[in-house]
């Protein structure tokens, strides 16, 4: 590999793992509020993908604006999500919760292979000229940098932090758990989306994209113990970046066909590692 | 001010309160005594509505509290001071005291996405600000110290700035002398007879009896979730049953 291959494949690697750390911030940020770890977070970045195009081609919309109406798009499904499976289950275990979010998952996904078709749609064009993998880090980072100011900055941020702390503590302030759990789902969807329609250029939307996004996404979480929002990026970002190594090294025939082995591999390793600390704790305790 | 009237608790088939009736008037230093399991606890959850009650009515001023989320009552004007403080110990310290005031800028639930910075300098945040950096100087000191990083004591006094962020009437303390060496239990107690006379009210838990007496007003005597007991502090300090139950012996 030629140095500049090497550049090229690490800068599609990071880009690619920008996507994956946008849909893991999505778990990351509902799990610390709800402690539910939503299996739709995939449907979010299906239907950034696929509002994105169905805005942009069949509407006819200028692109930043498709983008934005369906980044805003799928942040409204996220919401009423929220409060038509979420919300109206209140007694219910997060383990019922954890299940509810599977259904609505696969409920979503065959409403958008109902109305718009089970084909894959023809990607959307570049943001300009060839260079999608820059947009893509440079819009990530963007967020990034809301997203901490968000959190740091105003009093929804805090009120959502405090709420993943101590619930209890929380509503002796005045926090109601139930609105920062909506707008932790609202905030999901929107991170998820945006991941959905920066990747559009180059992966078709297609009604199960969410499904491989979605699970790259979980691993990128798992990295950052579903709790950490650096780690979360961090476990994105190495995922994506190991995924255009392996591509590119090109071991044997099937090399490429590996690609999507990467994430279950570091599944794996973030499950050993964690459960080897567990014991470990549970052994000086 | 609060008046609890014939209030029933329960834990799924214990019944933990039972028609508990009690007042607090303004401007008062009302404390609840008893024995370990007494419900004493119980009482101030089913106030501020974190246990809600089975049946009687609590009411704050004219209005009934009885049914409302813990997140209401802060709104109107009761603001608790939970067992074990349950500050935000990952949060600094200046973190902790604007979530103090959260309440006061949630009404509308769009206004919390603001600039932090605006809402702090608005007048009434800013001098509840001053207030309890004035009453705690160690506090503006530690402001942007992690708040899990103070001692003990400062993190009492945090779990108090941090309720009186809210700008409360009233103040409701689940043993906030607890784990504090005797100095500290004194200057706790007497900063609560201080606020009092700055016009607070006050309903407060406190294992040491005596002491606590000593700054109340009033008190109550908790027996297996009924109120057997109550007086003026005078009464219940020359009462033979209290003293042998309640005052031989002093712990925190
Ligand atoms: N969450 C709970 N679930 C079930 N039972 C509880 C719960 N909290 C308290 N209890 C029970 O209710 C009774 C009253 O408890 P409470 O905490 O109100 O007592 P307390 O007077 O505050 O005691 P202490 O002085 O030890 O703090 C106790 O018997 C306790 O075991
Ligand atoms: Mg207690």
């Amino acid at each position: 590999m030629s140095p500049e291959q090497f550049v090229d494949n690490l800068i599609s690697g990071v880009a690619q793992g920008s996507v994956y750390a946008l849909v893991g911030l999505g778990f990351t940020i509902i799990y610390t509020v709800t402690r539910i770890i939503n299996f739709a977070q995939g449907e979010f970045v299906m239907l950034g993908g696929v509002f994105s195009f169905l805005l942009f081609s069949s509407v006819g919309l200028p692109l930043p604006l498709a983008l934005l109406l369906a980044v805003l798009a799928a942040t409204v499904v996220g919401a009423v999500l929220y409060l038509l499976a979420i919300r109206p289950a209140r007694q219910a275990s997060v383990i019922s919760l954890i299940i509810i979010t599977i259904g609505a998952s696969t409920f979503i996904r065959g409403v958008v292979g109902q109305i718009w078709g089970k084909d894959y749609m023809p990607p959307l064009p570049h943001f300009s000229g060839d260079n999608q993998w820059l947009w893509i880090i440079g819009i990530t980072l963007v967020v990034m940098v809301a997203l901490h100011l968000f959190f740091s900055r105003t009093m929804m941020g805090k009120a959502l932090k405090a709420c993943s702390i101590n619930r209890q503590a929380a509503s002796l302030v005045g926090i109601d758990a139930r609105s920062m759990a909506f707008t932790s789902f609202a905030l999901a969807a929107a991170l998820g989306a945006i991941g959905g329609a920066v990747i559009t250029p180059l992966t078709a939307p297609h009604f199960r994209m969410g499904l491989t996004l979605g699970l790259k996404g979980f691993v990128a979480a798992a990295v950052g113990d579903f709790r950490s929002q650096v780690g979360t990026v961090v476990g994105g970002v190495i995922l994506g970046i190991a995924e255009a190594m392996v591509v590119v090294l090109d071991w044997g025939p099937f090399a490429s066909a590996y690609k999507d082995v990467i994430a279950m591999l570091v599944l794996l390793l973030v499950l050993f590692f964690r459960s080897s600390r567990g014991a470990a704790q549970e052994a000086a305790s | 001010m609060l008046r609890v009237e014939k209030a029933t608790a329960a834990y799924g088939r214990v019944t933990v309160l039972r028609e508990v009736s009690l007042t607090v008037n303004d401007g008062e230093i009302v404390t609840l005594i008893g024995a370990n399991g007494a419900g004493k606890t119980t009482l101030l959850n089913s106030i501020v509505g974190v246990v809600p009650i089975k049946s009687g009515s609590i009411w704050l001023d004219d209005r009934q509290i009885s049914g409302l989320q813990p997140h209401r009552t802060v709104g109107l004007g009761i603001s608790y001071i939970p067992e074990g403080r349950q500050i935000f110990g990952s949060m600094s310290v200046m973190d902790n005291l604007t979530l103090g005031a959260y309440s006061q800028c949630s009404r509308n639930h769009l206004s919390t996405l603001g600039y932090i910075g605006w809402f702090l300098r608005r007048p009434d945040v800013r001098s509840n600000l001053d207030m309890v950096f004035n009453l705690f100087p160690v506090l503006r000191e530690r402001q942007r110290q992690q708040a899990g990083s103070l001692s003990g004591g400062e993190q009492q006094m945090l779990a108090i700035a941090r309720a009186l962020m809210s700008s409360p009437r009233m103040l409701l303390l689940d043993e906030p002398s607890l784990g504090l060496a005797p100095n500290l239990v004194k200057d706790i107690l007497r900063l609560l007879a201080r606020l009092r006379d700055e016009g607070f009210t006050i309903l407060l838990i406190e294992q040491d009896a005596a002491a606590a007496l000593k700054i109340a007003d009033r008190g109550y005597v908790m027996e297996r979730g009924r109120i057997v007991i109550e007086g003026s502090s005078r009464e219940l300090l020359g009462n033979d049953e209290v003293v042998q139950a309640y005052l031989g012996k002093t712990r925190g």
